[in-house]
């Protein structure tokens, strides 16, 4: 460091000093980033919407403000990755990665910084990374290839990747201004009118006021008006039929002022209260005021002052919003486009001339519910757009700005049915190249699983399908990769949303262009593989449309379909909680489809109405399947399209309780629909009842299942029982990787060849709701407690950790085993408690010889590291001798070339097993101790293989010489060097004690004896 | 021809008619079509006779304060809906020192649909209760009608006050009626009010120091003295009771101003300053306060006689004892 640094270091923390030093820092670190030669001046002023901009410009810009925007300098330098891969500090996050060097770090999604790294090592010394390194090559060589890793390896012109990924880049700041200026703004640019010098006569305002029961509100709103420094204006209040004293109040002011009129035609809702007046209005112009607003008093003067000015068709005036003692502002303009996605234009300081009102219906439409200002607005600005006047029209006590106004209580999905009535149909971005299928991908934001999904996407592009990824706002690097991905690839299409806009409305816009037969739309919180998707997409036909069955992450179903239980009901989803034992097998019609996941016959979709835009991101897919009902199109659930539900809902989280919950009903009080039972009965089981349970934090009617009555019993008269077995092993693609999940497994199958329903349930399930079903609970005892909270009897089998194991816990079961000869023994007299030795085992099917002579191969480890350099494999390294060694965790003790694969297939193990001179194994020290022999000696020896393994008490009397065992470290030394076949016996005798352990110590026998306990308890 | 009710709460300890009730009768049947006297005293058969000459008297039982009494004989009267204006009032104050259609007249060109003598802006905005005036479009209100008919008579003092003295106001504003106040008070008055208002906080935490051990009060702020608007924060019927000097701009004066002087601002010198200027009106009030004294001992930890000034006091915040020629004659 140099010395100036240095000083300027310590110079900070001088008091005073600090400030000095620091109101220099953004223009020293924008003077290094700029000297890094990455600053891409054009990209920058794109992003920044500007014609040009300097590279120190642009750098001092994203120092002080784009590094919290999330803005980039380079397309190269994602922001979102390094953060992720680098410590983070208050400073600008790129300034941070290229001034500590942090080569390392990932740059970006799309391509692979490490990767370059390897290929070019001279990047490393570059100044300014593998980064800077390329970016100097391609700058100098626009036409040159690079690698990327978007949707798979490949190389591309970086001409099409830079072009592909700043447009995207670009699309992303734009919308992002777009939207930014729409919320409301800190500041606002100060207004050139004066209330003084401006007219406060001329034409004709007609101020249209409908009210319902707020004659209080309305006198503080009609005092505003009469407040008003433009005189001529009439004030039609409506009375849409109030019981108060609304009209007492309105008339005894129009008594003291001619120029207010009360009308009262009764009740018919705010729209047709509105048109009533604007019938009677007699003004050149129409002007709007609820009964719960006011308007500041030079309103009228700078709004009519502006429009006749102007002569335009309509204005708005900024709105002020008042929330604990600070000020923002709505203040953007607005016109046609903006206005479509998303309203920022309030009815209460709208201003219309009357002919244009009448131009375009000439009042609000009475079928709508609610947004009917909106609808209006966007009429009107698709004319001509509204001029908007840059003074404070209003002042919003924003802290009660949800109160009970006659819209409020209306489903807030009229705001997507207003929406959808308005957009033109695009020009179709949609060509699915072809094919019949387009599979629909919601992407949400953060979502980590999406360059997964990207490659599962160009696996399955072929004839059949293309697959149009639509992104839910999110990360501007997400959306280059995805058009980086894009390029090139006809069949992989992307569309993007705002963050926040419902699910409803991207559906029906993307399924109003698509040219497919068929779609798959996917929800983003699933990550299905290409052979889920398939399978739905197999399953989709004409009148038939379908759903996967859907996996939670804690490994339950999350939903095998919905039903009602009564009309007008909420809709309840099938087998929810559930384990995925009870999940149908075969296709199964269900009354509804639920959840965002589903495939559909485009002209089913179209035909049927599609999904209803009034809902707002709940009962999607209940309602459309309604609809679908109505046109003959049944419903089915696809089982074998198996979809993992993973991650927490991002998108589509916001709700609209009330609304939804509105419609919905209203929806499954037309039919009769089923409650689902069928879907129960397949499992055996019923639906006794309902109880109120929460899904997505929404309270639902959960079905409460029950036992068909008494099971048939086995064909050998045995009892068929539902077990439950409590495993440590995580859910999801982690679990599978747990030798928890094998083991259970395996047992699972064996107990049901005893003719038993086995449910296996992971960590984060070992309570779920549906426990109650179980009839024996066996606990394999792992890192986790498990508290009974049923009456089921319960077996405790401790396979591991036998120290972590209490007396107080293990009183609690009815039965306990350990797989440990000794430790039962000790524990049985310590605890005074019957535990009886239950060894681990194997699975003969699995574990069995092949026929073929064995003990051909090196010796073998198959294990991850546990970070420990365990002795089964420094040793024969260290003695040179060949080993080899399947395992993750090895680098930091070994070369990682010595390892053959970090992950192997249970499935091919056995053959290793069999072919090795000798396998290696070795114990956990408190398992050595307590003798808990490892199942892989059993694996072992059932294969027809031999074991070398740490002296473990009872394997020589379960093992006989199959196993040698060694006591210190040297003794393994001289095994592995030494003529390995000397340590065992011949293979007649291997071959006996093989076919005894495959008979005495199978998941069979285990089961056999948990199954005899069982009937002993019971 | 617009008719109109005044309904009267009386209460007497001796069961007698004062001199000045029975002025205040005589001034309200020259405007009202009909008074009704409600009383909660056990009447001497002179009052009686004397109140009946001028009124019609309902005598009950004393249950439910004022309010309980305009209630009772409002619904006898079917909430006054066959009349155009209905006053409630009661005999807590000497008064009108103005001809009442007079100010009556004032109040109909003002765009307010209730109106009092004061507006107090203690615990919220309202008018003082003792002079309730309601115009055609709130007495006719639904709002009106649902106010009376839904009362209940009060369970404490608080209540008395928070739902019906204060409650009146705040539901007919609520329902979006305006209401306002005979006597508004000038920047002047305002600012003398302040000082006013300090001498009693400081007056106050002097005399009763184990019950005040600071500078406060919860709704007038002695910070804010040079702010106008913090006089609302004070009783108007105490704070400004010397306006009535000014040729009745404040056309009533308090028993409870008179005989507490809550304020600490010497209530003797102004009841001798009302005397001399409205001798007509104030006869026989000295010898009312003194023969019912015994009867109203006043409130725990406040102000409860005539009190004492210093000849700064008197000088600076002190009750006026005549109009100062340089106090511009305010009139309305």
């Amino acid at each position: 460091m140099s010395r100036i640094q240095e000083a300027a270091r310590l110079a900070r923390r001088v008091p005073g000093v600090r400030r000095l030093v620091e109101s220099g820092d953004d223009s020293r670190r924008a003077t290094r980033i700029a000297a890094s030669g990455l600053v891409d001046t054009d990209l920058y002023a794109r992003l920044l919407g500007v014609d040009a901009i300097s590279a120190y410009d642009a750098a001092l810009h994203y120092a002080q403000q784009g590094h919290r925007d999330g803005l980039t300098f380079n397309v190269l330098l994602d922001p979102d990755v390094i953060g992720r891969a680098i410590i983070r500090s208050w400073r600008p996050l790129l300034y941070d990665y290229l001034n500590s060097r942090a080569w390392f770090a990932r740059t970006s999604a799309m391509w692979d910084s490490a990767a370059y790294l390897e290929t070019q090592p001279e990047s490393r010394e570059h100044p300014f990374g593998p980064a800077g390194h390329l970016w100097e090559h391609v700058t100098a060589n626009p036409d040159a290839d690079i690698d990327v890793i978007a949707g798979g390896a490949r190389t591309m012109p970086w001409n099409e990747v830079y072009t592909a990924a700043s447009d995207a880049l670009v699309a992303h700041a734009d919308a992002a201004r777009a939207k930014a200026l729409r919320l409301p703004q800190k500041t606002i640019a100060v207004s050139t009118f004066n209330p003084d010098a401006a007219r406060t006569t001329g034409p004709l305002v007609s101020i249209i006021m409908p009210v319902w029961n707020r004659s209080g509100a309305m006198r503080t709103a009609v005092d505003s008006v009469i407040a008003q420094q433009w005189q001529d204006w009439e004030l039609l209040i409506i009375d849409d039929g109030s019981w108060d004293d609304t009209v007492h109040v309105a008339q005894t002011l129009a008594d003291r002022d001619p120029r207010i009129v009360v009308l009262t035609p009764g009740h018919q809702g705010v729209s047709g209260a509105r048109n009533s007046g604007i019938s009677a209005a007699r003004g050149e112009y129409i002007a709007f005021l609820d009964s719960d607003n006011t308007w500041q008093p030079e309103f009228l003067t700078a709004m009519m002052d502006a429009l006749e000015s102007t002569r335009s068709e309509s204005g708005f005036a900024t709105i002020a919003l008042d929330r604990e003692g600070s000020r923002t502002y709505r203040a953007a303009d607005a016109d046609f486009a903006s206005l479509l996605r998303g309203n920022s234009i309030d009815l209460n300081t709208f201003i219309v001339r009357r002919d244009v009102l009448d131009s375009v219906g000439g009042g609000f439409d009475t079928s709508l519910v609610r947004a009917v200002d909106y609808d209006l607005i966007l009429k009107v600005a698709k004319r001509r757009q509204p001029l908007h006047v840059n003074v404070v029209g209003a002042i919003y006590d924003d802290s009660d700005d949800a109160s009970d106004r006659i819209s409020n209580s209306e489903a807030l999905g009229w705001n997507t049915v207003v929406r959808l009535s308005h957009t033109p149909p695009r020009a179709s971005s949609a060509e699915t190249g072809g094919a019949d299928t387009e599979v629909l991908w919601f992407i949400q934001p953060e979502d980590a699983a999406l360059p997964e999904k990207l490659l599962r996407a160009v696996a399955l592009g072929d004839e059949h399908q293309a697959t149009r990824f639509v992104l839910m706002g999110g990360h501007p690097g997400a959306h280059a990769l995805v058009a980086v991905a894009a390029v090139a690839r006809p069949l992989v299409t992307y569309d993007v949303y705002d963050a926040g806009e419902p699910f409803a409305y991207a559906v029906a816009n993307t399924l109003a262009e698509t040219t497919a037969q068929r779609v798959i739309v996917i929800d983003p919180r699933a990550v299905p593989t290409t052979e889920a998707i398939e399978a739905l997409r197999v399953a989709v036909k004409p009148g038939v449309a379908v759903m996967p069955l859907t996996v939670s992450p804690d490994g339950t179903l999350e939903s095998a379909g919905a039903g009602v239980s009564r009309p007008g009901a909420v809709p309840h989803r099938l087998l929810a909680e559930h384990p995925e034992l009870d999940a149908p097998d075969q296709p199964v019609r269900v009354p509804l489809l639920t959840g965002r996941s589903f495939g559909i016959d485009v002209a089913d979709y179209r035909r049927s109405g599609g999904l209803d835009a009034l809902l707002f991101n709940d009962f999607d897919t209940e309602a459309l399947s309604v609809r679908l009902a109505a046109s003959g199109v049944a419903t089915v659930l696809e089982p074998s399209a198996r979809f993992w539900q993973s991650g927490r809902e991002i998108a589509f989280s916001r709700r609209d309780t009330g609304g939804n919950e509105q419609v919905i009903r209203a929806a499954t009080q037309e039919d009769t629909i089923s409650d689902g039972a069928e879907v129960y009965h397949q499992a055996g089981l019923d639906i006794a009842g309902y109880s109120d349970g929460i899904v997505n934090g929404q309270r639902r009617p959960t079905a409460l299942a029950t036992h068909q009555g008494a099971k048939t019993p086995n064909p050998d008269g045995s009892r068929r029982r539902r077990w439950a077995i409590k495993i440590a092993a995580p859910a999801g693609p982690v679990g599978e990787t747990w030798g928890d999940t094998a083991f259970a497994r395996a047992l699972a199958r064996a107990l049901r060849s005893l003719g038993q329903d086995v449910v296996i349930d992971p960590r984060e399930s070992v309570y779920r709701r549906t426990q109650y079903l179980d009839d024996i609970d066996i606990v394999l005892r792992g890192l986790d407690t498990y508290k009974r909270r049923t009456a089921a009897p319960a077996i405790l089998w401790v396979i591991s950790h036998p120290d972590d194991v209490t007396r107080s816990e293990a009183r609690n079961y009815d039965a306990v085993f350990a797989a440990s000869v000794s430790w039962s023994r000790k524990m049985s007299e310590r605890w005074g408690l019957d535990i009886e030795p239950l060894l681990q085992c194997t699975d003969p099917t699995v574990f069995t010889p092949d026929g073929q002579p064995g003990h051909d191969a090196p010796l073998l480890f198959i294990g991850n590291s546990r970070w420990i350099a365990r002795s089964s494999v420094m040793v024969p390294i260290e003695a040179g001798v060949e080993l080899d060694l399947y395992g993750g965790d090895w680098s930091p003790f070994i070369d990682e070339s010595l390892v053959r694969a970090t992950h192997i297939d249970n499935n091919i193990v056995a053959p290793l097993y069999q072919h090795a001179s000798a396998v290696l194994n070795d114990h956990w020290s408190d398992m050595r101790r307590e003798g808990f022999i490892s199942n892989r000696l059993f694996d072992v020896v059932a294969a027809g293989g031999r074991a070398i393994s740490d002296d473990v008490e009872g394997v020589a009397d379960i093992f006989g010489g199959s196993v040698y065992t060694y006591e210190e470290t040297s003794q393994l030394r001289d095994a592995v060097t030494g003529d390995v076949n000397t340590l065992f016996p011949d293979s007649v005798e291997l071959d006996h004690v093989s076919e005894r352990i495959r008979s005495e110590h199978s998941f069979d026998a285990r089961a056999r004896v948990l199954l005899d306990t069982v009937d002993r308890l019971a | 021809m617009t008719k109109r009710l005044a309904i009267v709460a009386h209460f007497d300890p001796r069961g007698a008619a004062a001199p000045h009730f029975l002025r205040q009768l005589d001034q309200l049947g020259d405007s009202f079509d009909e008074v009704v006297v409600a009383t909660t005293s056990e009447l001497t058969s002179d009052a009686v006779a004397s109140i009946e000459h001028r009124a019609h008297l309902i005598q009950r039982p004393n249950v439910g304060h004022d309010f309980g009494s305009w209630r009772d004989v409002l619904e006898s009267r079917d909430f006054a809906q066959r009349y155009d204006e209905l006053l409630l009032t009661n005999d807590s104050y000497v008064g009108f020192v103005r001809p009442l259609p007079r100010i009556i007249e004032t109040m109909a060109t003002r765009p307010y649909e209730m109106w009092g003598m004061a507006i107090s802006g203690r615990h919220s905005r309202h008018v003082q209760s003792y002079f309730l005036y309601f115009q055609n479009a709130a007495l006719r209100s639904k709002t009106f009608y649902r106010f009376w008919s839904d009362m209940r008579p009060a369970r404490s003092r608080l209540d008395a006050i928070m739902n019906q003295e204060i409650g009146i106001s705040h539901t007919l504003a609520d329902a979006g009626f305006r209401f306002g106040a005979y006597f508004e008070p000038t920047r002047d008055e305002r600012m003398r009010a302040n000082r006013r208002g300090i001498q009693w906080l400081r007056r106050r935490q002097r005399e009763f120091p184990s019950r005040f051990d600071s500078f406060e009060d919860a709704y007038f702020k002695a910070r804010a003295w040079r702010d106008p608007r913090n006089a609302d924060f004070l009783n108007p019927s105490a704070a400004f009771a010397d306006s009535i000097l000014d040729d009745g701009r404040f056309p009533v004066l308090k028993f409870d101003t008179l005989r507490y002087d809550p304020y600490f601002l010497g209530s003797d010198e102004l009841l001798t300053a009302a005397e001399d200027r409205f001798p007509e009106q104030f006869d026989g009030v000295r010898q009312f306060i003194l023969d019912t004294t015994d009867f109203y001992k006043g409130r725990r930890d406040e102000s409860s006689s005539p009190a004492p000034l210093s000849p700064l006091e008197r000088a600076t915040v002190g009750y006026r004892r005549r109009p100062p020629h340089r106090e511009k004659k305010a009139s309305t």
